[in-house]
């Protein structure tokens, strides 16, 4: 256990090392606000939800958490240390179980740190915060979920650019296949059991519920699926690299 | 401590490592050498627990590499190749964080940091980022790192590659006194290295092993070893050639330099333990023909000589 | 000789990987059938209150498993996919769709559901007109019918506000949308009850 906590330590450390980091925190939260009060017409709906502000979650992680988790194990692919970290005492899964929290706890911070537009719903009107507090769970869950298939890709290639860009396709098909215009669309060439089954992989429905103050187990545990899969995954890409 | 057993290793249908089978233990120094390509990285990512091996067992201090890495990679302390290090981190902190994934925690690590800087001369660029370092301290700095927790085994690939002569020298000191107490395994090109540090040195050439013996043992291999080079002034290249030849325990004779007023001849023994007389047969021949003798030495033998012959690298014609 | 396990080997190959995920598939389908939910709405808003899971017993006592008997028919309207939709109105509509989804999964086979887009010129929204469904902005529906037996109650919009000219207040949507939920189960009574 101690040694999982190592490992994230150090790669927290190697983020916030970096401008990066603060470049990203700050067009995380630029971005959020920029969709929530000029795209969402916040102001204009007068209504104290915050709905405007989590729906456009999906979307903006869409490519934000690939830029986080991208170099998660290109970079030690790239600069060598895997042959370093992988003859040290310590399993495979620590070093992925390890990275992959220390992502994950920065991305949860750049969450965190968008409480300013809780405190001004609070301030405007008279909210529900319990449907809030499920909302902020369910976007920490779409994190999660969208950095563990980063973490995926990054252990399949050098090239973080290719890890990126695999990690934006493989997560925007798990936001469309699930989204009502896209589904609209697809049952008019499909059967809608088919249709249906897809869409159950989606991460939508589940948002949708999170944004709506309801924690369901099925959809709880969906989230745990899509983030625990991938990770055990990237055990089996690496081992397999050097087979 | 560290049990090689008939090991292997397949990419696809090439072996690179073929039924190697050896043994280091505790106060031994074991140089690997062999051409490049030849196995020497592979051998010791196997035995290091970072590739795992296609057929055959490691067994590092009793610990199966393959069944038990964690217990076994505690033992060892690795510098690979490429000497990787974290380069967003300083000399320090890449050392604690070395030291605390080993469980060295608290005191005891800063001690342990503290021990390795002094040992590899790293006081000077403790503070400092691991980007900016010369490549000299980025090799100290693997060299830290793999000694951090003092393990009874170290595994090191190339450890002075890249590093000047000064450099070297320390590097090859350091390991000659850690060696006293551990089992050391290294992997060289040259050859003068292994003479200097080594108990015991490994040929291998096209991932099996060819040669396994000491220093000593293995120059003696040479077809130099046990001839005579004699420096000679006052005569001819062929009156040279020809009474030192007449000599019974002589099998040949070869002029190595024939520039006036110096003649420098090689003359081998017709059988090993003949070599004694011999080098008295010379000197008797000498004094009867009033040559002037600048110098007699006995070769024991060269290992680029014995490496040559024994290993089918690229250059040579087949 | 012994390298690692039979099994270790085969688990960390690709086809153990598709193994795992199809055993992750499966239990996701498998437990989506013990579902638990923690509804943190005020007012509880998707989890059928005891009212209405009451009224819905006793709409299933009255057709007293009797298959031949109608249903409860709900008829909801929400255009979908026309420019001039305000978003609110969408999510609402949404909302209130999941709803009468929660009736529908509690009612079974007592009350029949339909989801009807009436989008301008269309036959779906011919039906609209004629539950008299009114047209808003020139550019939507939104609102339902509920059949029983003979009578028809009509919501002709599912509107949050007071107002009909769509000027949404500062109020909190719980009680808005409640406030339908309050309408529809009224209705249905009513219809119940005749």
């Amino acid at each position: 256990m101690k040694s999982i906590w190592t490992i994230t330590k150090r790669e927290l450390a190697g983020y916030f090392n970096s401008p990066v980091a603060y470049v990203f925190l700050v067009i995380f939260l630029l971005m959020t606000a920029a969709f929530t009060f000029l795209i969402g017409q916040f102001m204009d709906r007068n209504q104290a939800t915050l709905q405007p502000f989590f729906m456009w979650h999906p979307w903006i992680y869409l490519f934000l958490v690939p830029a986080v988790g991208m170099r998660l194990w290109s970079e030690e692919r790239r600069q060598g240390t895997m042959e370093l970290l992988l003859t040290l005492p310590i399993s495979l899964w620590h070093c992925i179980v390890g990275k992959f929290l220390a992502s994950w706890i920065f991305l949860t911070l750049a969450l965190v740190m968008t409480f300013p537009i809780w405190i001004t719903v609070n301030y405007l009107g008279d909210p529900d915060n319990s449907v809030i507090v499920a909302s902020y769970i369910g976007s920490f869950f779409l994190a999660g979920a969208y950095l563990s298939i980063t973490s995926m890709t990054s252990a399949f290639t050098r090239n973080q650019v290719i890890s990126f860009i695999l990690s934006v396709v493989i997560c925007l098909f798990l936001v469309l296949c699930g989204w009502p215009p896209v589904t609209d669309v697809v049952e008019t060439l499909a059967p809608r059991s088919v249709v249906e089954f897809v869409a159950a992989f989606s991460v939508m429905p589940g948002i949708e519920q999170f944004n709506n103050g309801q924690i369901d187990s099925r959809t709880v545990i969906y989230f745990l699926s899509v983030i625990g899969f991938p990770l055990f995954a990237t055990s089996v890409i690496i081992r397999g690299l050097r087979a | 401590m560290i049990k090689v057993e008939n090991l292997s290793k397949a990419f696809g249908p090439k072996n690179a490592v073929n039924d190697v089978s050896f043994s280091v233990e505790r106060g031994e120094i074991l140089g690997f050498l062999g051409p490049n390509g030849a196995g020497k990285s592979t051998t010791m990512r196997m035995i290091t627990g970072y590739i795992p091996p296609t057929a055959g067992v490691v067994k590092v201090g009793g610990n199966d590499v393959t069944e038990k890495p964690i217990e076994a990679k505690r033992l060892m302390g690795y510098l690979p190749e490429s000497a990787p290090l974290y380069t967003d981190m300083t000399v320090e902190g890449f050392l604690g964080f070395c030291a605390e994934v080993r469980g060295i925690n608290g005191a005891d690590k800063a001690k342990a940091i503290d021990r390795a800087i002094d040992m590899c001369f790293l006081k000077s660029v403790r503070h400092q980022s691991v980007d900016t370092l010369s490549k000299g301290f980025r090799h100290r700095t693997g060299f830290a790192q793999a000694i951090i927790h003092d393990p009874d085994i170290l595994v090191m690939d190339e450890p002075t590659d890249g590093l000047d002569p000064n450099q070297k020298h320390e590097v090859r000191s350091l390991i000659r006194r850690m060696g006293q107490s551990k089992a050391i395994i290294f992997s060289t090109h040259i050859l003068e290295e292994v003479e200097a540090a080594c108990t015991r040195a490994i040929i291998i050439d096209q991932g099996k092993i060819v040669a396994n013996g000491t220093p000593k043992e293995l120059k003696a291999k040479s077809e130099l070893a046990n001839s005579y080079v004699v420096s000679i002034n006052g005569t001819e290249a062929s009156a040279v050639r020809d009474r030192l030849g007449s000599i019974i325990q002589s099998a040949k004779v070869t002029i190595v330099i024939d520039k006036a007023p110096t003649v420098v001849a090689r003359v081998f023994p017709k059988k090993a333990g003949a070599d004694g007389e011999l080098g008295q047969a010379i000197f008797a021949v000498a004094a009867q023909n009033n040559w002037k003798v600048n110098e007699i030495k006995k070769e024991e033998g060269r290992l680029d000589d014995v490496f040559r012959n024994i290993t089918l690298s690229d250059t040579k014609p087949q | 000789m012994k390298k690692e396990s039979k099994y270790a080997v085969f688990l960390n190959s690709i086809g153990g990987a598709l193994v795992i995920l199809l055993c992750v598939i499966a239990f996701n389908i498998i437990s989506a059938q013990f579902k638990m939910k923690a509804d943190l709405t005020e007012g509880n808003l998707f989890t059928l209150s005891k009212g209405s899971k009451e009224l819905l017993d006793g709409l299933a006592k009255e057709r007293g498993g009797d298959d031949e008997s109608s249903p409860l028919e709900i008829r909801f309207y929400l255009t979908r996919g026309e420019k001039g939709v305000p978003v609110v109105v969408n999510e609402h509509g949404t909302r209130v769709a999941d709803l009468l989804d929660q009736y529908k999964a509690y009612a079974g086979g007592n009350l029949e559901l339909q989801k009807i887009n009436p989008r301008r010129d269309t036959d779906a929204e011919e039906l609209a007109v004629n539950d008299g469904i009114r047209l808003l902005n020139n550019a939507f529906y939104i609102g339902m019918a509920i059949s029983y037996l003979d009578n028809t109650e009509v919501i002709p919009v599912l509107d949050p506000s007071r107002s009909t000219n769509l000027e949404y207040d500062i109020s909190p949507l719980p009680l808005a949308a409640s406030r339908n939920t309050f309408i529809i189960i009224s209705k249905i009574r009513e219809m119940l009850a005749q």
